[in-house]
């Protein structure tokens, strides 16, 4: 995140803390999306996704006046995000505990709407369309731990101390944790064939890690 | 090889996040172990493929949503209606939050639109060869489809037979027929010879040809001038129907027609003078290379001729109209007169009859008095 929105976002917050409704507008109008991104992808479906990242953009309005500053904004929001998820699972498998029945989501329909509009051809689309899915089940066929980690670092690109700030964890533990996140997502991929794997030269010096 | 202590390093080697001495230590052990570099390269093909995931679209209703659950928790945040807008600020928040859909919006319709009719001829210029068929919205989808132009109008789901010497995918899209403009008259005699048809010869069986003719009119007055030049573009594309949508909708506002006669497409713009110019290089410009001009100046006397044969016919039928309707007032007033005419006798007998039943009581009261008279 660069300076000049982090500080349009430190001067959005101060004005929505004092009652702008309109900055805090602005602040909505801007991470809305991530929001709703970050929930869909850790939930599975749009539906879930949409309840959540509404329930954690009006927690963050009511809380507001709790923020402090010492994070940005943005991890602040995220944290939010993340235990609106959490909510989410937990009221999930207390649901699971009274019906042996689970709703399968269909979500096909949102992924066909989201791809619709591109210009490729159609082979192309298909094809992409599938890649898409298939990564889209495999994220959340991890486990919550792992899925948090890659959502928050190889989705949305936060930094490992942004990431150690949502969480409350050192950098240390966030350093393991991603590593054994990608390890259980690479392995996933493997098995479906997804990685190329290459044939490495050590010859050069220098070059073999750069391939 | 010792990879030990420097596999779970990867991950964050990845990342750029190793302190300057692990960055070192794993720098040297990638340049000994392939299994590792391996292994690094699968971490940035999953991390890359997680990446790649698309950013997906809130779903509809989400900000309406959003708004009725703010409002439920401050009264500030208050859902305005869109025809009744009570606060300013929440207003323009408002319309700022539909900009982005509209224009979006309005972004695919123009995209939608550059590509349906210039994509094809893109792609033609960049290939030359087999047209990959590339579906093209007919302009008007209620036009009538021509039935005798085989194998112009193909839909690239119908199965051509197999040896069709133009199969290929050469599509058409059906040619609107435009019916020539008024004054030039050669839209009402279909069959009558066309003075301005210009005779595309070298047709070969195996190529689609697009003529596109330019007649420059040297006065731009309603009627065509006596004397005008013509410009013949000939070339052979791959897709001559939409080449002529293309050329028509490029040439917007000029008089256009578009015909269609088995492989020949022929689309005819009729343009004043000065722009005759302009219009020519946006006709090469979009048929491309291989094109053939020619120019030549025409005689229109012939087709002036008929014209005036017509408009004289038209005077004359006017004039027979105007007669006729003048005998139908005529008659209609003479009839309306002659309604008044009768009334007013009516009338006149009428009061006639009052004036002869007064006359006689006054006759008789008269009488009365005679006898009065009398028999005082």
């Amino acid at each position: 995140m660069n300076q000049v929105s982090k500080s349009l976002d430190e001067l959005l917050v101060e004005r929505a803390k004092n009652g702008d409704a309109e900055a805090f507008e602005r602040l909505i109008q801007q991470y809305e999306k991530k929001v709703y991104n970050f929930a869909y992808r850790y939930v599975g479906n749009p539906e879930d996704a949409a309840d959540i990242a509404q329930e954690a953009l009006v927690r963050a309005y009511t809380s507001l006046s709790n923020f402090r500053g010492n994070s940005s904004f943005q991890t602040w929001l995220l944290r939010i995000t993340y235990n609106a998820c959490l909510d989410e699972l937990r009221k999930r498998s207390r649901q699971k505990l009274t019906s042996i029945d689970e709703t399968v989501f269909g979500d096909e329909g949102e992924m066909a709407r989201q791809f619709a509009d591109t210009a490729d051809g159609p082979e192309a689309l298909v094809e992409r369309e599938e890649l898409q899915r298939t990564v889209h089940e495999t994220i959340k066929e991890l486990d919550d731990e792992h899925r948090t980690m890659i959502l928050m670092r190889d989705l949305q690109g936060y930094s490992y101390n942004q990431i150690a700030d949502v969480l409350g964890l050192n950098l240390g533990t966030v350093k393991s944790r991603i590593n054994r996140a990608r390890q259980a997502l690479k392995e996933k991929f493997g098995n479906l064939e997804l990685l190329t794997p290459r044939v490495v030269y050590s010859g050069r010096r220098g070059k073999s890690h750069e391939l | 090889m010792n990879c030990d202590g420097v596999r779970e390093l990867l991950s964050a080697y990845v990342d750029g996040e190793l302190s300057p001495g692990e960055l070192l230590r794993v720098e040297q052990h990638l340049r000994r172990c392939p299994l590792c570099a391996e292994e690094v390269d699968a971490l940035r093909q999953a991390i890359a493929m997680v990446g790649a995931l698309e950013e997906v679209e809130l779903p509809a209703g989400f900000r309406e949503g959003l708004r009725a659950r703010l409002a439920q928790v401050s009264p500030q945040l208050q859902p305005v209606t869109p025809v009744t807008p009570l606060r300013p600020a929440w207003h323009r928040q408002v319309k700022r939050w539909a900009l982005p859909a509209a224009a979006a919006a309005a972004f695919a319709l123009a995209s939608s639109g550059v590509y349906g009719q210039l994509g094809p001829l893109l792609h033609r210029v960049a290939d030359n060869g087999p047209y990959e068929s590339v579906n093209i919205p007919a302009p008007d989808p209620a036009a009538p489809q021509p039935k005798d132009t085989q194998p112009a109008v193909v839909d690239k789901s119908n199965d051509l037979p197999a040896g069709t010497d133009q199969g290929l995918g050469t599509q058409t899209t059906p040619p609107t027929s435009v019916t020539p403009p008024a004054p030039s008259g050669t839209g009402t005699k279909a069959s009558a010879p066309n003075p301005d048809q210009v005779a595309v010869t070298g047709m070969n069986v195996g190529t689609t040809k697009v003529a596109s003719l330019v007649d420059q009119v040297t006065a731009p007055e309603k009627l065509p001038a006596q004397f005008a030049n013509r410009t013949t573009v000939q070339a052979v594309v791959p897709d001559p129907g939409a080449s002529c949508n293309a050329l028509k909708s490029s040439l917007a506002g000029t008089e256009c027609a578009i015909k269609e006669a088995g492989r020949l497409v022929e689309a005819r713009f009729q343009v004043p003078v000065d722009q005759a110019g302009q219009a020519l290089l946006q006709i090469t410009t979009l048929i491309g290379e291989g094109a053939t001009v020619k120019t030549e100046g025409i005689d229109r006397a012939p087709q002036l001729k008929a014209q005036h044969e017509q408009l004289i016919t038209i005077e004359e039928d006017l004039a027979k109209l105007a007669l006729a309707v003048d005998t139908a007032k005529g008659a209609a007033q003479k009839k309306i007169e002659e309604e008044a005419l009768a009334r007013k006798v009516d009338e006149g007998n009428k009061a006639v009859a009052d004036y002869n039943r007064l006359s006689a009581e006054v006759t008789s009261q008269l009488f009365v008095i005679d006898l009065q008279k009398q028999g005082q």
